[in-house]
């Protein structure tokens, strides 16, 4: 890392540090970026870098950094060297106890890095203030300059603080603070060109405020009062109409500031929509109505992309088939995984990667669709500032469970995945409260359980949809219930301390930036990727091994069906006529339908043969051992060996469940179609009895509603919690209130004559 | 006058507050400092304020004593700040 400055402070050096040569184009400079909440420093770095940026985060912290590169414009040397924009996370003050707080002054001090980033202090900060507040920005200014690095102060929405009447001199401005002033508008695109070369001619500033925090106080009172102005009231309600009559949404936020003076005041129309929206009532019907359309647009929506994945990676599906041409169905009849069989000779290769690295991808892109829409979504939302009024309604909600209004949005986007839900814990400021979030955040409905819920209100509730639909949305509110008595429960217990109230700032309404969520749509997703995707693949080739081996002979009825097919097919058997006896008895023997020709009758044989002979192998699997082996432990729930083997299998992973119940019972994992499902639900237990009845599926559906089934929710668990602790303790709670729970539901339906 | 008692538009400034340490650093880092002049845009739960950037106690400029954003506050927490009316500023 190049020395802070040294190019630029008067000291000679060659800006490397002694003794250091330096390509002056390959070596990147570095700038910190650094502002407050809500002062457009997301939208800055977003139009400045681009997709040209990776998620990172601070080696020993959960805080997450995106490391940017602005492309040189320009002939001269200086402009030809990159940029790399390192976002910090947005805090009030760099001295506060928190740890956003830490990281910013660690990286300034140049004691931290994002990881895989030279460690040492930035070439230059970039202070990124709101124009249409400034009194309150040029604190952290101030803590900024006192760091004696380069610094440069990007003045952000100075088309807003125009319209509104704030007039800021920049020149004035760069003289009080010593230190290069940019005016610009990172959702115009106004005055951006010019920051860049800010940054890297950035010097150290010629001033230093004082160092006290009633020091820096004062100092930002004297600069505010010589370098900012506002035009008078008529004339800002002149500006105000004509911003009106624009339907100018920048301008009704400067008019909101503007509107200060004594005597001047009249309620803005964020005043009169935090009336509605934080009302108790009116305010939870707002709720309901924007969460209900959220949930919907994701739902409904993901479920294309997810049949595209699924007819890619699976074979074809759905609607997807009908519009390809007939050669392509052909070829990609079985997706990927059945062009991996059909391209590569039989054996264990082939096995492992169309078994278990295609099926993994598979699993983990499939979910991608619902994740991607769930934040580009939330973005959208957030971005309006209607987030932080929904944070403080679910406070009111969550306070009496021991959580904050902030674990709203984490579980809120558990909804879709515990994974994105758990990370987005770091916006709640206290630990405590943190914790609680991330141990709960899994007991929300995530994608992985509909695949189960599904299955099992079907087998419930065959051809009565309302009824089943029912179930489904009290599935919903069992684990929503579920999370907040947990949240109750281990506050008072294992994480007791006093509640931090509620503060939080709320930015004023404005349109939303789809440049912005578009970025940090793409963010997550990639993130998501990263770090579960990684996971979910090495499970998925786990799980295909336990499934698959050790190899077994195939057990004697299929060697028998095998070999009446074969008979079939070279006319050995004498007729292929339903109705000649000397054919028809062998089949029958074996519970073979009557059949029309020769062929088919005896691919129909061969079929079956090896739909038994996958459930055999299935079952004297490691993982049909494990299953039967641990039966006794889920008996008293109502489960068989059968039932046991799908909990054990899917215990990494809770979506797997279905498809190995199709394997199970009918030999394949082809578990979307209704002919399956009934094969599912007509399943039977040794004794013959059936394996579904109406108790053991509403002890199942309880089960999979509470339990953890999820490794990559543990592994995430204990980095976010920093410790595996915490993981093993959320285990044990969701296992064990799980289990119990199933058992109450199944014992007591039982004692009720439900069978 | 407690802040959560304030009415709708009424515009003061902050005189003391009973906070804890951690609490009372982050307004204070978010502008809602001793004799910041604030005004309250909704009362209840939650109280918002805004913060204004301009005049002071006695209507004088003060420079940047506040800030012009809006702060939501858990009911608790504006029962424990204390705020005074400023002579002659209209309410709603």
């Amino acid at each position: 890392m190049t020395e802070a400055g040294c190019d630029r402070c008067g000291c000679g050096g060659s800006g490397a540090g002694p003794g250091m040569a330096v390509d002056p184009v390959a070596t990147p400079w570095r700038v910190a970026l650094l502002g407050n909440p809500n002062t457009g420093k997301t939208t800055l770095f977003n139009r400045l870098c681009g997709l040209r940026h990776k998620t990172s985060n601070f080696p020993g912290t959960t805080q997450e950094s995106r490391i940017g590169v602005v492309r040189p414009r320009g002939e001269s040397s200086s402009a030809a060297r990159p940029i790399h924009l390192v976002d910090l996370p947005g805090v009030y003050s760099l001295e506060l106890a928190q740890s956003e707080s830490e990281v910013c002054r660690e990286v300034l001090a140049g004691n931290l890095s994002p990881r895989g980033e030279p460690v040492g202090s930035p070439d230059a900060v970039c202070v990124v203030v709101d124009g249409t507040n400034l009194a309150r920005n040029l604190l952290m200014v101030g803590e900024a300059l006192s760091r004696r690095l380069p610094t440069v102060v990007a003045v952000n929405m100075i088309d807003a603080a125009r319209r509104g009447g704030i007039r800021i001199d920049p020149v004035e401005l760069e003289r009080q603070l010593g230190c290069g002033v940019v005016e610009c508008s990172a959702r115009t695109g106004e005055g951006l060109e010019g920051l860049p070369e800010a940054m890297r001619t950035a010097r150290v500033p010629n001033r230093t405020p004082p160092g006290s925090r009633e020091g820096i106080e004062s100092w930002a009172d004297r600069v505010h009062e010589l370098c900012v102005g506002h035009r008078g009231l008529a004339d800002r309600v002149a500006v105000d109409r004509g911003a009106a009559s624009r339907g100018d949404p920048d301008g009704a936020r400067a008019r909101e500031v503007t509107s200060s003076g004594p005597g001047g005041w009249r309620p803005t129309a964020t005043d009169r929509i935090d009336r509605v929206c934080t009302h108790p009532l009116l305010g939870m019907g707002v709720f309901a109505a924007v969460m209900s359309g959220l949930l919907f647009v994701v739902f409904q929506i993901a479920t294309y992309p997810m049949e595209w994945i699924d007819s890619i990676f699976s074979g074809n599906a759905g609607w997807v088939a009908a519009w390809q041409p007939a050669w392509l169905a052909e070829l990609t009849g079985g997706g990927l995984r059945g062009l991996v069989e059909h391209a590569m000779p039989e054996g264990i290769l082939r096995d492992l990667l169309s078994g278990g690295v295609v099926s993994g991808i598979g699993a983990t892109l499939i979910f991608v669709p619902q994740i991607a829409l769930m934040f580009f979504l939330i973005s959208l939302l957030e971005d309006t500032g209607y987030l932080a009024r929904a944070a403080f309604l679910m406070d009111r909600l969550f306070r009496p469970f021991g959580l904050p209004g902030h674990s709203f949005v984490p579980l809120l986007s558990s909804h879709a995945c515990a994974l994105p839900g758990i990370m987005a814990t770091r916006t709640i400021p206290d630990r405590r409260q943190r914790l609680l979030t991330i141990l709960v955040a899994p007991f929300m409905t995530c994608s992985a359980r509909l695949p189960v819920y599904v299955l099992v209100t079907t087998l419930l509730f065959r051809d009565r949809p309302l009824l089943a639909a029912v179930a489904f949305v009290g599935c919903y509110a069992l684990g929503a219930a579920a999370g907040l008595v947990s949240a109750l429960v281990i506050g008072r217990t294992l994480l007791r301390g006093p509640d931090r109230p509620m503060i939080l700032e709320l930015p004023t309404y404005r349109p939303p930036s789809l440049r912005t969520a578009l970025v940090t749509t793409w963010d997550r997703s990639i993130v998501f990727l990263k770090n579960a995707g990684t996971n979910i693949l090495a499970i998925s080739i786990v799980l295909w091994w336990l499934g698959t081996y050790p190899k077994v002979d195939p057990p004697e009825e299929v060697v028998q069906l095998r070999q009446l097919a074969a008979e079939i097919r070279d006319g050995r058997l004498a007729d292929s006529s339903p109705h000649d006896s000397a054919f028809v008895t062998p089949g029958e023997g074996l519970g073979v339908a009557p059949f029309k020709d020769r062929e088919s009758s005896a691919r129909e044989l061969e079929d079956r043969a090896d739909r038994i002979e996958s459930a055999d192998g299935k079952a004297r699997s490691f993982a049909g051992r494990l299953g039967r082996a641990m039966q006794p432990v889920f008996a008293p729930l109502g489960y068989d060996w059968q039932l046991t083997v799908g909990v054990v299998t899917s215990f990494a992973a809770r979506e797997v469940f279905v498809s190995t119940m199709a394997v199970i019972v009918t030999g394949s994992d082809e578990a979307d179609g209704e002919g399956i499902l009934s094969e599912i639900g007509a399943a039977k237990r040794d004794d013959g009895s059936p394996v579904f009845t109406a108790a053991t599926c509403w002890s199942l559906l309880v089960y999979y509603v509470l339990a953890m089934q999820c490794l990559p929710t543990l592994a995430v668990t204990a980095r976010e919690s920093g410790g595996l602790k915490w993981a093993m303790l959320q285990l044990a709670w969701m296992s064990g209130l799980a289990y119990l729970s199933a058992l109450a539901v199944y014992q007591g339906l039982g004692l009720a004559g439900v069978t | 006058m407690r802040l959560s008692e304030a009415p709708e538009g009424f515009v003061g400034v902050v005189c003391h507050h009973d906070l804890g340490t951690a609490d009372a650093e982050l307004l204070r880092a978010m502008g809602l400092r001793p004799m910041a002049r604030v005004r309250i845009c909704k009362p209840g739960e939650p109280c918002i304020v805004q913060v204004l950037a301009g005049c002071g106690h006695d209507g004088v400029v003060m420079g940047a004593s506040g800030c012009s954003c809006r702060i939501g506050l858990s009911g608790s927490l504006a029962r424990r700040v204390s705020i005074e009316a400023i002579v002659g500023a209209a309410t709603a």
